[in-house]
């Protein structure tokens, strides 16, 4: 678009018909549409007209702005009423002025609660599906803000004034495009807590979806020279956080983490389809990169439509064996801890299932049999013991391990979930889940 | 209509003309699906004429690549401008296609 002609300039209309809406401030334009996908595009190209003046860089009005808009008000049509159908509309208010569009994006919904989602800037999240559109935001905008509730974002572009130049820069530099402090860069889960109305359906919704997540978490098998601990500590929001040890044919073990991109009853349903399927593809006998593919043939039409992302681990010891065999579906948090301290990290194989897909990748990770440990965990659980100044809370997590290297897995585990019970986390509480296992 | 159907030797091509976005990102899903249905194996989107593609636009040419793997066929993408090649780029998605500089080198055996 940079050097061709400009196709969708002429689609835009950008000197075509006057808004619908007229505008009561000079300078203001604003837009309520019903909560419907297909009034999207209508909207985003309404306020690329009314923009137009204040932006003289053609391609950051016709891509950084209509790309940034289609994203705050897909996320404000697709999760900010799904509390309360009944609740659908989408105001979208346009303040320009020479050089500068600001653009506010609001919804009757309860809100993402943007602080419960994992730092962007982590190179494990940047493949994270769930990210992507808040983190193309991001990086098409020059500045994000969300409101305290959630339900509103204010968008800032500044329109390169002067010339356009011939050669626009799109995009910041990669590490500018990153959000700069611990700012959400994934649509979370609809916050639910704001609206007294939705309280009651919600909170039912809740509390099927705690039920469900914990019937689904199977006990841990006893299995022969394996000692296997797993907790999930649910928050009230239930996520889709859910492991397994499974005892698998050979006498092998299959250990496995997961976290589900949204939250409630969606997030269950998707966990519950997931633990069926693994639990029958790995009792087979199937190797880890196989298993992620059953998976993904088992749950990909359902992640898709609900717009839902999946990270997930999944490791295989066999007796007596030097290594682990494993595929990582985009989970950050799998790691081998040796007596000494030094953690080794398992290494995303493949993006997120929702994002990447078939053919699955498989790894292999030197392993000391009786020595070594293998530790999963999920976010939840390094959020809550982040602490200021800290650039994580993996580091606690990981030296909280190394010092309690030669206690049973259940004490491991019980430092774990001490420690990020005594934290005053930074950001709220999402489900805190770790698994931890030795093998002779 | 965003989406235009042509048929190059044995190749399927569809041009994206103005946007691949949430609002009609599932009617380029349903026309290629349903040709890999109809016994097509071999897929270009052009998108010279596209002007943007959003979060969502990317999920479905996830999809489709996916769904056109698994039928032991291949997804080719091609004519990305600037903007759209760092689209790519900046989300790790370059790594997941195969991108084209242009139609002839798509269109390639």
């Amino acid at each position: 678009m940079a050097t061709t002609g400009d196709p969708s300039l002429a689609r835009a209309g950008v000197s075509g018909t006057a808004p619908e809406c007229s505008t009561e401030v000079p300078g203001t334009l604003v837009l309520h549409l019903p909560s419907d996908i297909g009034a999207i595009e209508d909207a985003v190209e309404r306020a690329v007209e009314f923009c137009a003046p204040a932006v003289e860089d053609r391609n950051r009005l016709l891509f950084n702005l209509r790309v940034g808009l289609t994203e705050a008000i897909s996320n404000a049509v697709l999760f900010g009423s799904v509390d309360d159908p009944r609740k659908k509309r989408v105001r979208v208010e346009l303040r320009i002025r020479p050089g500068q569009v600001r653009a506010r994006v609001s919804d009757e919904g309860g809100g993402f609660d943007p602080a419960a989602v994992p730092d962007p800037r982590r190179p494990e999240n940047i493949a994270k599906a769930s990210g992507r559109g808040i983190f193309l935001m991001r990086a098409l905008m020059d500045d994000v803000r969300y409101n305290d509730a959630g339900n509103a974002v204010t968008l800032v572009l500044r329109g390169a004034p002067g010339p356009a130049s011939p050669t626009p820069s799109v995009f910041p530099d990669e590490a500018d495009a990153r959000p700069a402090s611990t700012q959400p860069a994934t649509p979370a889960a609809p916050h639910h807590t704001r609206e007294e109305r939705a309280l009651d359906a919600v909170s039912r919704e809740m509390q099927l979806a705690h039920d469900l997540q914990m019937k689904l978490l199977p006990p841990i098998p006893r299995v022969r020279g394996v000692e296997a601990a797993a907790r999930v500590v649910p928050a009230e929001s239930v996520g889709g956080d859910f492991y397994q040890v499974l005892q698998l044919p050979g006498g092998r073990t299959g250990v496995m983490i997961g976290d589900v991109s949204g939250h409630g009853f969606p997030a269950a349903l998707i966990m519950a389809l997931v633990m069926s399927a693994a639990a029958i593809s790995a009792q087979q006998g199937g190797a880890p990169a196989t298993v992620l593919e059953h998976l993904d043939r088992a749950i990909g039409d359902e992640l898709e439509s609900t717009e839902m992302y999946l990270s997930l681990c999944y490791c295989v010891l066999s007796p007596g064996a030097p290594e682990v065999v494993y595929a990582n579906a985009g989970h950050p948090h799998a790691f081998i801890v040796e007596p000494e301290g030094t953690a080794r990290r398992l290494r995303a194989t493949d993006p997120p299932m929702g994002i990447g897909g078939a053919p699955f990748r498989e790894s292999r990770a030197k392993w000391a049999p009786g020595d070594d440990l293998l530790l999963l965990f999920t976010d939840g659980l390094s959020d809550t013991v982040a602490r200021r100044g800290r650039k994580s809370g993996e580091d606690l997590v990981l030296k909280t391990v190394a010092r309690s290297h030669r206690e049973s897995a259940v004490e491991i585990l019980d430092r774990l979930f001490e420690m990020s019970a005594q934290s005053v986390p930074l950001i709220p509480a999402d489900d805190r889940t770790a698994v931890v296992v030795r093998a002779e | 209509m965003s989406f235009r159907e042509r048929t190059v030797g044995r190749v399927t091509v569809y041009d994206v003309d103005g946007q691949l976005i949430v609002g009609n990102r599932h009617e380029l899903k349903r026309m290629v699906l349903d040709a890999l249905e109809g016994g097509a194996r071999r897929f270009v989107i052009d998108f010279s004429r596209t002007g943007y593609i959003d979060s969502s636009g990317l999920g479905v040419l996830i999809t489709l690549s996916k769904e056109i793997r698994a039928q032991g066929g291949d997804l080719r993408l091609a004519s990305l401008n600037r903007d759209l090649t760092r689209l790519f780029e900046l989300t790790k998605l370059d790594t997941f296609f195969r991108i084209c500089d242009d139609l002839g080198e798509a269109l390639e055996e």
